[in-house]
């Protein structure tokens, strides 16, 4: 965990920094947001070191995107306090603008501007000059591989081409932290992979990125080139958080199951469901003991028809921590 | 606290969304220049008929006609707003280092020099296709416009402020702009109105602006002449920015249905 300490009251931008969270990019404490009588957030606390890939995950309407719109002081919390690189984001707006960039889950871009003219209105208003912004927008307009399209309106680019542009204009004015809400819904295998390209290249850089997704490979992705923690929250609240591999080893259970032709007799380790064995407790090697299983005496003449080994990853972990799978 | 460059990149970004699709301004002006030549004849009997022997009637048809349409223009202030909700790029706004008053300040800029470009559009080329020739203050005659312009961003921005979608939004744009314009003798002159719609007039900027371009277009007013009507306009301003700055919340979640 990487960790830059930032102490002081100013940072050389006039803006106030709560000292007890400076030294984190993100310091969340028991926040509370509810809709109508609906609690979405239930005393959320999160802390996120300079650096660092966070991946939140969670079901629908789990809350993952109040909290993000409450980080990015979008939202008002009900209860409890955020702060952004020691910004209150709640009362310090403006100082919060220039360190966050956000790509929200709904796509965010101007149809009728061209792509460029999307990115250099952004980084203007970002507070970059007009020389800058220019730059800038050349800058990501290659790394996500828009040049061609650089003088097209954004209304006429594919889905995916969009998803890259909505993306893109988060990072414009280069901020400190950036929440990306799910930016590959809906993009093609091949924007997907380009987005995931980038965010990949931000992590190595030490960037700190609030990723969420369903998509829970690309998580595995980004931590194969920077490390990335899992935050899962459910029922407004996180229910784990931890490194990827830890979530993985703590969480995760891989499973063997075979379905024989006929009826199997029950065997230690194994649980039998009609013509079906499922391994019992977390095989530490699914090969190994589907190897064991088949050449088990009792099973001798008796066919397998079907075998389905689930692995470790952070898929299995997500549903057992959602009671999706025991 | 505002800051300008902020306020001014907000600006450029609306002002280019503008120019990308012109069609809609470009019809404001269109329009009124193609009424007004049937208008003038009637316009040209009625100003005879008051007195004003040598009007030709461009003198109340090109003015009034442009602010018939400067009312209806308002929708296009509306749409500075609602495109950003429609848009997905509301959010991304809020989000972004400009506050909501640099946000405000810069869209209420493009709103009003979009009021005041259809305004003197029309003046301008009424005078130059039909021969509208005010014979007195052209100083008086700007300043009108410009305040004018002022007063419908204002009104426009307002009922952004008030209203929570844009279909509400505009049929009250559109209501209450042409009730206004109407009302104020935009189509007919006020003197041709019965006396409670006469009474009522009074209540509409239009009114207050086409009694300013009146004089100034036939009875040779300079500004002394045209303070009332001006103090007047700067009134309704005054008013509808207040109501507009107390109600806009920023955190409104508006209907978009464009």
């Amino acid at each position: 965990m990487i960790r830059q300490a930032t102490h002081g009251a100013a940072d050389g931008t006039g803006d106030a920094r709560h000292p007890a969270a400076a030294s984190d990019a993100i310091a969340v404490r028991a926040i509370h947001k509810a809709f109508g009588g609906r609690v979405v957030l239930a005393g959320v606390d999160l802390t996120v070191a300079p650096g660092m890939v966070i991946g939140l995950i969670g079901p629908n309407g789990a809350g993952k995107t109040t909290l993000i719109q409450i980080m990015t002081g979008l939202l008002a919390a009900d209860s409890g306090k955020a702060y952004i690189c020691g910004v209150d984001v709640h009362t310090q707006r403006g100082a919060l603008g220039r360190r966050i960039g956000l790509a929200p889950q709904r796509l965010g871009i101007y149809p009728t501007l061209s792509v460029s003219q999307n990115l250099r209105c952004s980084g203007e208003i970002g507070g970059l000059d007009r020389r800058r912004a220019r730059m800038r927008a050349a800058e990501l307009l290659a790394l996500f591989g828009l040049e061609s399209q650089a003088r097209q309106r954004a209304g006429q680019l594919s889905g995916g081409q969009q998803r890259r542009l909505h993306t893109a204009i988060a990072l414009m004015h280069d901020p400190e932290v950036l929440f990306l809400d799910e930016p590959t819904v809906g993009a093609d295998v091949t924007s997907r992979s380009a987005i995931l390209a980038v965010i990949s290249g931000l992590a190595e850089q030490g960037r700190t990125i609030i990723y969420t997704t369903h998509y829970l490979n690309e998580l595995e992705r980004l931590d194969a080139r920077a490390p990335c923690e899992i935050a899962m929250l459910d029922d407004g609240r996180i229910r784990a958080r931890g490194s990827l591999r830890e979530i993985i080893a703590r969480y995760a259970a891989p499973s063997v199951s075979v379905t024989f032709a006929d009826e199997p007799p029950a065997l230690d380790g194994w649980q039998r469901s009609k013509r079906t064995l499922v391994s019992a407790g977390k095989p530490s090697d699914a090969g190994a003991a589907l190897a064991s299983l088949l050449s088990a005496p009792a099973l001798r003449g008796n066919t397998p028809v079907d075998v389905q080994i689930t692995h470790a990853d952070l898929e299995s972990a997500y549903l057992r921590l959602t009671g999706a799978q025991p | 606290m505002i800051s300008l460059d902020r306020s001014a990149a907000v600006a450029r970004t609306s002002f280019r969304i503008e120019l990308r699709d012109p069609t809609s301004h470009l019809l404001m002006v269109a329009i009124p220049l193609i009424f007004i030549p049937f208008l003038i004849p009637s316009a040209g009997a009625q100003l005879h008929a008051e007195g004003y022997l040598n009007a030709g009637g461009a003198e109340t048809a090109v003015p009034g006609f442009g602010v018939l349409f400067a009312f209806l223009t308002t929708q296009m202030v509306i749409d500075l707003f609602f495109h950003e909700f429609a848009w997905g790029t509301w959010e991304r706004l809020r989000a972004s280092a400009a506050s909501t008053a640099d946000v405000v300040v810069g869209k209420v800029t493009v709103a009003y020099l979009i009021q005041l470009v259809q305004l003197t559009a029309v003046l301008v080329l009424g005078a130059l296709l039909y021969g509208y020739r005010p014979d007195g203050s052209i100083l008086a005659l700007a300043l009108t416009a410009a305040l004018l312009a002022a007063v419908l961003a204002c009104f426009g921005v307002m009922l952004v402020a008030l209203c929570s979608s844009r279909d509400l939004t505009m049929t009250l744009s559109n209501l209450v702009g042409m009730l206004m314009a109407g009302v104020g003798g935009a189509i007919s002159p006020t003197s041709s109105m019965p006396a409670w719609a006469r009474g009522l007039a009074h209540l509409s900027p239009a009114y207050w602006a086409l009694g300013a371009v009146r004089r100034v277009s036939l009875e040779h007013a300079g500004i002394g002449a045209v303070l009332g009507s001006l103090g007047a306009l700067a009134v309704f301003a005054l008013v509808f920015a207040t109501v507009a700055a107390l109600r806009f919340r920023v955190d409104d979640a508006k209907h978009a249905d464009a």
